[in-house]
C-alpha cells in the first residue's frame, strides 16, 4: 500500500460531493431569511400584543388547540408563530451587524499589525490576548446592570468576543500575502502603504474572512440566545427566541410548547447554518479546516 | 521557558487590570451613586459631607486606588439587598458552583474520552456515526433549553429526578449534565481526530505485531500519545464551565455564583455584581495562566516563540 493510493481514496469522493450545497440545511437558511425580510406579512398576529381570551392555547393536534395559532400562544395571549417569525428578525439582525462590525474592526487590526510589524504588531496583538483572556458573558452582565439591556449591549459583546479572531486570521494572511511579487511591484510602481494594503491585499483576504464569519453566524444565534435568556441580551417584549424560552421557563410543567419550540427553531437554524459554513470553507478555503 | 512564563504572567496581571478598571469606570459612569443612597430630604450640606465621607469628592485615580486596594483585601461593598458584605455571600455561594463544575468535568472525562476512543478504533461503525451526529448536535444545542427539555422529560413527564435547587445529591444530576453537555461533544471529537492520527502510525502496529492485547495497544501505546491535544482541551473545559455555570444555574435554580451574579442584575445589586465579576474574572483569567503553562511545558514549539 503507497500513499499515493491512500491520498486518493480519500480525497476524491470527497471533492465529488463538495460542488453542490448541502440542500436541506440551505432551504432552512433560505426559509429563515424569507422570514427574517419579511415577517410583518407572513405573520398571523402581532408579536407583541396577544389576546387575554386566548392565554395558553396549545399548538395544533392537541386537546385545546384553536385555529388560527397553530403553534399555540404564550401566557400573555400571543401567538408563538409570529413571534418565532420576528423572532428570525432579530437573530438575523444580531449576527449581520455584529459580524459585519467584528469583521471590519478585526481586519483592519490585523491588516495593520501584519502590514506594518514592528511595535505596531506586538501591540495589537497584546491587545488580542488580553481580550480573549477576559471573560464575555460577565462583560455582558456588567454591561446590563450599568445600561439598559439592548440590541447595542448584545453587538458590543459579540464584537468584543469575536475580533480577535478576526484580527489574527487577518494579520496571519497579510504577513504571507506582503511577501509576494505583487506587492513589491506595487511598491515599485509608486504605490503609497495605504494603497498597496487596502487597494492589493485587502481584496485577497476576503475569501478566508467570508468563511470565518460564515462559520461564526451560528455561535452568534446561540449567544444572542443565551444572554437574552439570561436577561442581559434583548429585553423583553421584543420577540427574541432566548426571549421567548426564558418566558417559558415557569411555565414548563403546563405549556411546554412556549419554551420548547424557541428553542427547536435555534437548534434547527444553528445546525443548519454550521452544516452551511462547512460546505463554503470547504469550498472557499479548505487550509482553514485546522482553525 | 522562564521567560515565557514571565511574560504570560505579566500578560494575565494587565488582564486583571483591565477588568478592573472597566469594572470601575462602569460602575462610576452608572450615575451618581448619592441619587441613589441620600433621602430626598437631604440638604445640600448633607449630600456634600456623605459624598466626602465616602471619597467620592476625590478626584479619579485616587478613588481608582482605593477601589482596586479593597477589592485586594476582600471588601467589595455590601450588598443592597442582602445587607450583608458582598464577599461573604460569594464565599457561601462559590462551593455549590465549584461541585456544580466537578460533576460536569466528571461527566465529559468519563463520556467522551471512552466514547472518542473506540469511535477512532471502529471507524465506521455505529458507535463511530453515532458520535459524529452526537458532535455535530451537541454544538448546536442551546445550552439553557437542553436543560428545559431534561426539566420537561425527568422532572414534568416522568417525575423521575428534582429539577430545582440544591439538597439530596440527585438535584446535581440535571443541571451536570445540561453543564456537560456541550464540552462532551467537542472533546469528543478532539479525542476521535487525535486517535486517528496515532492509530495510523508505524509503532501502534509494531505493537499489534508483537502480539499485545489489542487493548493494551489502544490504551498505553496509542491514548498515551493522542492525550496531548486532549489534555489541553480538558484544562480549557473549566474555562467554558465556568462561562456556562451561569446560565445552568439560573436554568436550575443551582444557588452558587451566577445565579447570584443573575439575581443581583435584576434587582441592579451593584456591589454583588462588581464583586462576582472580578472574582470569576481572576478565576477565568488564572485558569487561562495555567493552560498556558501547561501547553508550553508540554510543547516547546510555543515554549520557544513561533
Amino acid at each position: 500500500m503507497s500513499t499515493v493510493a491512500a491520498g486518493v481514496e480519500t480525497t476524491l469522493p470527497r471533492r465529488r460531493d463538495r460542488r453542490w450545497p448541502p440542500l436541506v440545511p440551505l432551504a432552512v437558511v433560505v426559509v429563515l431569511v424569507l422570514c427574517g425580510l419579511l415577517a410583518p406579512w407572513l405573520a398571523p398576529h402581532s408579536p407583541v400584543q396577544g389576546s387575554l381570551g386566548d392565554r395558553l392555547v396549545a399548538p395544533f393536534g392537541m386537546e385545546n388547540a384553536r385555529a388560527g395559532h397553530p403553534l399555540g400562544t404564550d401566557r400573555h395571549g400571543r401567538d408563538t408563530l409570529s413571534r418565532l417569525i420576528y423572532g428570525a428578525r432579530i437573530s438575523l439582525s444580531v449576527s449581520v451587524v455584529g459580524i459585519t462590525l467584528t469583521g471590519a474592526a478585526g481586519v483592519f487590526i490585523g491588516l495593520l499589525a501584519g502590514f506594518f510589524g514592528g511595535w505596531v504588531d506586538t501591540v495589537l496583538m497584546r491587545l488580542v490576548d488580553i481580550s480573549l483572556s477576559l471573560p464575555g458573558i460577565l462583560i455582558a452582565v456588567l454591561l446590563s446592570v450599568v445600561f439598559e439591556p439592548s440590541f447595542t449591549n448584545v453587538i458590543i459583546v459579540v464584537v468584543f468576543l469575536l475580533w480577535p479572531s478576526y484580527a489574527r486570521l487577518a494579520r496571519g494572511e497579510t504577513l504571507g500575502l506582503k511577501q509576494q511579487d505583487f506587492v513589491a511591484l506595487a511598491r515599485v510602481a509608486g504605490c503609497g502603504s495605504l494603497t498597496i494594503m487596502f487597494r492589493h491585499i485587502l481584496p485577497n483576504l476576503a475569501p478566508s474572512i467570508l468563511v470565518l464569519a460564515t462559520l461564526h453566524v451560528g455561535y452568534v444565534i446561540v449567544l444572542e440566545a443565551a444572554l437574552s435568556f439570561l436577561g442581559v441580551g434583548i429585553p423583553p417584549p421584543t420577540p427574541s427566541w432566548g426571549v421567548m424560552v426564558a418566558d417559558g421557563r415557569g411555565l414548563i410543567e403546563q405549556a411546554w410548547w412556549v419554551s420548547i419550540l424557541p428553542g427547536i427553531a435555534i437548534l434547527v437554524t444553528v445546525l443548519s447554518l454550521n452544516i452551511l459554513g462547512d460546505w463554503v470553507r470547504d469550498r472557499l478555503d479548505p487550509k482553514l479546516r485546522q482553525v | 521557558m522562564q521567560r515565557y512564563v514571565v511574560g504570560r504572567l505579566v500578560q494575565s496581571l494587565v488582564s486583571m487590570v483591565v477588568v478592573s478598571v472597566v469594572v470601575f469606570a462602569l460602575v462610576r459612569f452608572s450615575g451618581d451613586p448619592i441619587a441613589i443612597m441620600a433621602p430626598p430630604e437631604a440638604s445640600q450640606a448633607d449630600i456634600a459631607l456623605m459624598r466626602a465621607h465616602l471619597g467620592l469628592d476625590r478626584p479619579w485615580p485616587v478613588q481608582y486606588t482605593t477601589f482596586v486596594g479593597q477589592a485586594l483585601r476582600g471588601d467589595f461593598g455590601t450588598s443592597v439587598r442582602f445587607r450583608r458584605p458582598a464577599m461573604e455571600l460569594i464565599a457561601e455561594r462559590y462551593g455549590a458552583t465549584l461541585e456544580l463544575g466537578g460533576l460536569a468535568v466528571l461527566i465529559v472525562i468519563a463520556v467522551a474520552l471512552p466514547v472518542g476512543v473506540y469511535a477512532a478504533v471502529r471507524r465506521g461503525s455505529a458507535l463511530d456515526y453515532a458520535a459524529r451526529a452526537f458532535a455535530a448536535l451537541g454544538q448546536a444545542v442551546p445550552p439553557f433549553w437542553l436543560g428545559l427539555l431534561l426539566v420537561l422529560v425527568f422532572g414534568v413527564l416522568l417525575r423521575l429526578l428534582p429539577t430545582s435547587g440544591r439538597g439530596t445529591p440527585l438535584h446535581v444530576l440535571l443541571p451536570g449534565i445540561t453543564l456537560g453537555w456541550f464540552a462532551v461533544a467537542g472533546l469528543m471529537r478532539l479525542t476521535r481526530s487525535a486517535m486517528l492520527d496515532v492509530l495510523g502510525s508505524e509503532y501502534v502496529k509494531l505493537a499489534r505485531i508483537k502480539g499485545l492485547p489489542e487493548r493494551t495497544v489502544i490504551w498505553k501505546h496509542a491514548f498515551k500519545n493522542a492525550a496531548l491535544p486532549v489534555v489541553t482541551f480538558a484544562a480549557l473545559l473549566f474555562v467554558a464551565l465556568l462561562n456556562g455555570s451561569i446560565i445552568v444555574e439560573t436554568v436550575f435554580g443551582w444557588p452558587g455564583l451566577g445565579l447570584l451574579v443573575i439575581e443581583a442584575v435584576d434587582s441592579r445589586d451593584y456591589p454583588i455584581v462588581q464583586a462576582v465579576v472580578m472574582c470569576l474574572s481572576a478565576m477565568y483569567i488564572t485558569v487561562n495562566l495555567l493552560v498556558d503553562v501547561l501547553y508550553a511545558y508540554l510543547n516547546p514549539k510555543i515554549r520557544y516563540g513561533a
